[in-house]
């Protein structure tokens, strides 16, 4: 065991399945010198073949993955910024996403999209700072959001490993996160969520950083006497229909705390599945803490009014109970 | 009042706007001959400055019509697939819609995007039978779908005049519907649902070709006694909440029938709605008929499996009123 | 006549020219009489292209060829009951009825596909088969088919500056048919010459006659040797023509884009008769010896179609199946109850 922040233990794992597995190959895009202490960039370079630089050209690169698959590598490529997936969109679902769907199953697509999500800060660039995930889960790739370090490593790996499309986002506000992770290498599955704090009175689910918003409303609830169950999804999709069904038939409550924009994104897929097939359990609404459907703005204020935060948070939990 | 197909009802709104405003300006590929039926004859009336064809650079496209925008026309980009929305996606989601938030609201981007011939046409699979509203309501743009031929001129007028980039889908399945539509120019305005039929059992929210598809099956059931409201949502963004509320309120069960896949779809933002702010009208479940979370397949037992049909809302109404 | 070109391959080549027109024209009239469903796309007027360039490639390298591309189906000798199967929508066909028309697979069979219908969208993706050949040391080439209108695409220049810039082992072929729907390639491209655009990225442009399969056999020989060889990229704009419009239902859409003239003019230089003529012409073959091939084609079709015909159509629930390679319980969403 070591202690290490979320981003290296992230890249930890990469570098070993890199080592370990000569089929996959590592693309990495021109990237922001500044920024290079917080890439999860793999270092090592097995063979000197398998890790590749690649000029600007982001829709083409995430496009040529898909050849790479093709031809049976596992392709791992690092986003440096969440407007690449806006660039690339096409390259991501609409072929990436369907054409193993649409060979009628004869071909797969082991690729691994690794985003580290830019700053949400206004020293940063504005139009670097959206919460692009929502977007994939309605074009149907598989999507994971690691809160800690352990969890980085052991999802990293398991997407890796997994035959299809998988996008893994590094929410950048939990990439200092430390934590101790093993030294060897291990999985995280997919579709598995994860119980961070157990409780009775109402369930908080929640993606990435917001996970340790939750548990730190959490205690300062659990003084005015409300249990609060911290549910951290990990894995979007697949999303752990079980754990969730189990923690609602327990507490009856609900609040969704998510990192994208409200208007369809993946705090509005939460409810809606709980009130199409979790509904008889629900003794109270279901509130969202997501986004606000605007760009996020430069100033500091309007920023932090506009994203989700521990106050607003606490503020929904105690609407319902 | 004379009936006319709801193609020719967007033809005609389109042909007037360029009539009445002379900023308005059209691009496109192959909108000179005009492949989808939209744009016809438009370039021998107003000419070849005003109705432009562009080599096959989606991206460079819209990010001319942002630059035409800025610039105080008011270009209408018609896209001849609906899968233009992924190629073009950042300068749609980032570049249009965001440009104005970050002038502080000093520049306006009045355009309209016109996708004729949206959804699954039959046997045209999975790259080009999308429905891509979802991702451009996420993204934050206005996005309006008409069910009939007299909403499709209305909110095109609408959506040209709105100064503001608004996406039109205009769904195959209701481009050869007749209806009746006023010769004049006319506007139905955005973030206004319909009511295209009341009733006080249950509501079923419909969006494009499915409020038809609704109304068909309302007619079944209130035949069996359950009363079907057809709220038809027009104005997918901005929502009319307060329609919404009111017609929840009144039947208290609703079902939400939408042709874009499930997961982050238009129909969880409704049923999210619902189950945050109206739960208290809630007496059953809120149930969703949407497309499943797969690309449309060929072969029609398959095409015809994955999306959403009448009987898949007939089951649906059943499951939430008890049978009937 | 090339040094290549010996009577059997002239006579294969022939072979594959009027299979595939026969093959496009057959798929037209089953989709006027509704076996096949959607619009169709066919390349009647340009099948020398992808002859000639398919000739001239080893089986084992990559191909990507356009939704006008069904030749290479004939020319790498895959069963075209699978595809006719496909196009009826049924379980036997080459992607169990789910891709159909434009879409067909044969990667893992026959190392090619048309699968993705993206206009150019194949490009950026065999750019990156031609990167993996190079990472692993591959003896195989990519090659990669598209048009005249799909040239004006962002990624296909992208593509073009990255094979150039990492040295990649890929012919680009644009099948330059003159229109993109109905816009003009003079309207639509700020180059004089296609090939002028290879050049901008640094690497060899050619030009050639897209109705002469010789010419084009050749032109694709030495570049295929030369890319082979690691000397990167290669592109060649291969100058065609189709006969018939963008899609069927052009034929009710009443468009005024191009004159009948110029359609006689060039159907003067089709090559699925202008092949022929000269084989007999220059005595490398009989008269005798064509009709052979054509009935032999004409048998092969039936045959195709009758297997077509026989088919399954799949279970509605199969809509769900094939979209992950490793499952997980409850995906892909059903959408409804």
């Amino acid at each position: 065991m070591k202690e290490l922040s979320l981003v290296q233990a992230a890249r930890e794992g990469l570098n070993e399945e890199l080592k370990i597995d000569t089929n996959t190959c590592f693309l990495k895009i021109e990237n922001d010198l500044n920024k290079k202490e917080n890439r999860a960039a793999g270092n090592s370079d097995p063979d000197g073949q398998r890790i590749v630089n690649m000029p600007k050209s982001q829709a083409t690169i995430i496009s040529s993955a898909t050849g790479l698959a093709l031809i049976g590598m596992r392709p791992i490529i690092e986003l440096s910024n969440t407007e690449d997936i806006y660039l690339s969109f096409s390259a991501l679902l609409d072929q990436a996403a369907k054409l193993r769907y649409m060979s009628g199953g004869k071909l797969q697509f082991p690729i691994t999209y690794l985003i580290i999500e830019d700053d949400e800060r206004c020293d940063f660039n504005v139009l670097h700072s959206d919460s692009p995930y929502s977007f994939l889960l309605h074009g149907g790739m598989k999507v994971v959001i690691p809160s800690c370090a352990y969890d980085a490593k052991g999802l990293l790996v398991s997407a890796v490993r997994d035959n299809d499309p998988v996008a893994v986002f590094l929410p950048t506000r939990a990439l200092g996160e430390v934590g101790e992770v093993p030294e060897e290498q291990y999985t995280i599955p997919l579709g598995k969520a994860d119980i961070k704090r157990h409780g009775t009175d109402v369930t908080v689910v929640a993606t990435g950083h917001l996970v340790a918003a939750a548990l730190s409303a959490a205690e300062k609830l659990e003084k005015e006497g409300v249990s609060v169950e911290v549910f951290d999804v990990r894995s979007l999709l697949p999303l752990d229909r079980e754990a969730l069904e189990k923690s609602i038939a327990k507490t009856g409550r609900m609040v969704i705390i998510d990192d994208s924009p409200i208007t369809c994104g993946f705090g509005s897929f939460v409810a809606s599945t709980v009130a199409e097939e979790f509904f008889a359990h629900l003794r109270a609404p279901v509130k969202i803490v997501a986004r606000a459907d605007v760009p996020v703005p430069f100033n500091r204020l309007l920023e932090e009014y506009v994203i989700p935060s521990e106050e607003k948070l606490i503020l929904a939990i105690k609407k319902i109970i | 009042m004379r009936e006319i197909r709801y193609l020719q009802a967007t033809a005609e709104a389109l042909n007037k706007e360029m009539e009445l405003d002379g900023n308005v300006i059209v691009f496109g590929e192959d909108v000179r001959e005009s492949l989808r039926g939209v744009t016809k004859g438009l370039v021998g009336i107003y000419g070849e400055n005003r109705v432009i064809d562009f080599p096959i650079s989606e991206q460079g496209m819209i990010g001319c019509g942002i630059g035409c925008a800025i610039s105080g026309l008011r270009p209408v980009i018609e896209f001849q697939i609906n899968e233009f929305t992924f190629f073009a996606f950042e300068q749609l989601v980032l570049q249009s819609q965001k440009l104005r938030f970050y002038s502080g609201g000093k520049i306006k981007i009045p355009m309209t995007f016109v996708v004729p011939g949206s959804g699954a046409r039959g046997g045209i699979s999975g790259q080009h039978s999308d429905n891509p509203y979802s991702f451009l309501i996420h993204g934050g743009m206005k996005v309006v779908i008409p069910s009939c031929a007299y909403d499709a001129k209305g909110l095109l007028v609408s959506a040209i005049r709105d100064d503001d980039p608004v996406a039109v889908f205009l769904p195959t399945r209701a481009l050869a519907d007749k209806g009746e539509v006023p010769e004049e120019q006319y506007a139905v305005p955005l973030g206004k649902a319909d009511i295209k039929r009341e009733g006080s059992d249950m509501t079923v929210v419909a969006t494009g070709h499915l409020v038809g598809v609704a109304l068909s099956a309302a007619k079944k059931f209130e035949e069996e006694g359950v009363s079907v409201e057809v709220f038809d949502v027009r104005s997918l963004r901005p929502f009319d909440k307060e329609a919404l509320e009111k017609s929840i309120t009144k039947t208290g069960r609703v079902v939400i029938i939408d042709d874009s896949p499930i997961t982050c779809g238009f129909s969880n933002f409704v049923s999210a709605i619902i189950v945050e702010e109206f739960f208290s009208c809630l007496k059953a479940p809120v149930k969703i008929v949407a497309r499943a979370d797969v690309p449309v397949p060929f072969s029609q037992p398959l095409e015809d499996y994955v999306l959403p049909s009448e009987e898949k809302l007939i089951n649906a109404i059943k499951q939430i009123t008890g049978g009937a | 006549m090339h040094k290549d070109l010996d009577k059997k391959k002239c006579m294969d080549m022939f072979r594959q020219l009027y299979l595939t027109r026969r093959y496009s024209e057959t798929v037209v009239e089953l989709g006027d009489k509704g076996f096949i469903r959607g619009p169709l796309h066919p390349g009647i007027g340009m099948e020398a292209v992808c002859v000639g360039v398919l000739n001239a490639t080893n089986d084992d390298d990559y191909i990507g060829v356009s939704h006008r591309g069904q030749a290479a189906s004939v020319v790498r000798n895959s069963d075209i009951g699978l595809l006719f199967a496909e196009q009826f929508g049924k379980k036997q066909g080459c992607n169990h009825g789910k891709g159909g028309t434009m879409h067909f697979n044969l990667f893992n069979e026959k190392r090619f596909f048309e699968l993705d219908s993206e206009v150019a969208g194949k490009v950026p993706i065999f750019t990156g088969v031609a990167l993996g050949c190079k990472i692993k040391g591959l003896k195989q080439i990519s090659v990669v088919f598209y048009g005249d209108g799909a040239m004006s695409e962002g990624w296909v220049h992208e593509s073009m500056n990255l094979a150039k810039t990492l040295e990649l082992p890929i012919i680009f072929v644009v099948e330059n048919n003159q229109y993109a729907v109905t816009t003009k390639v003079e309207y639509s491209c700020s180059a004089k010459h296609l090939s002028d655009r290879a050049k901008a990225y640094g690497f060899e442009g050619i030009e050639v006659d897209g109705m002469d399969v010789e010419k084009i056999y050749e032109a694709a020989k030495d570049s295929v040797l030369k890319v082979r060889s690691g000397s990167g990229p290669i592109n060649i704009v291969a100058n065609s023509y189709r006969f018939c419009g963008h899609f069927t239902a052009e034929r009710i859409l009443n468009l005024k884009y191009r004159s009948n003239e110029e359609i006689e003019e060039w159907q003067k230089r089709d090559p699925v008769s202008t092949w022929p003529d000269r084989l007999v012409r220059e005595k490398i073959c009989t008269s005798q010896e064509i009709e052979a091939i054509k009935a032999a084609a004409e048998q092969e079709l039936v045959l195709a179609v009758e297997f077509a015909k026989a088919g399954d159509l799949p279970e509605p629930q199969d809509g769900l199946k094939d979209m992950y390679a490793t499952e997980y319980a409850g995906i892909p969403r059903k959408g409804w109850f």
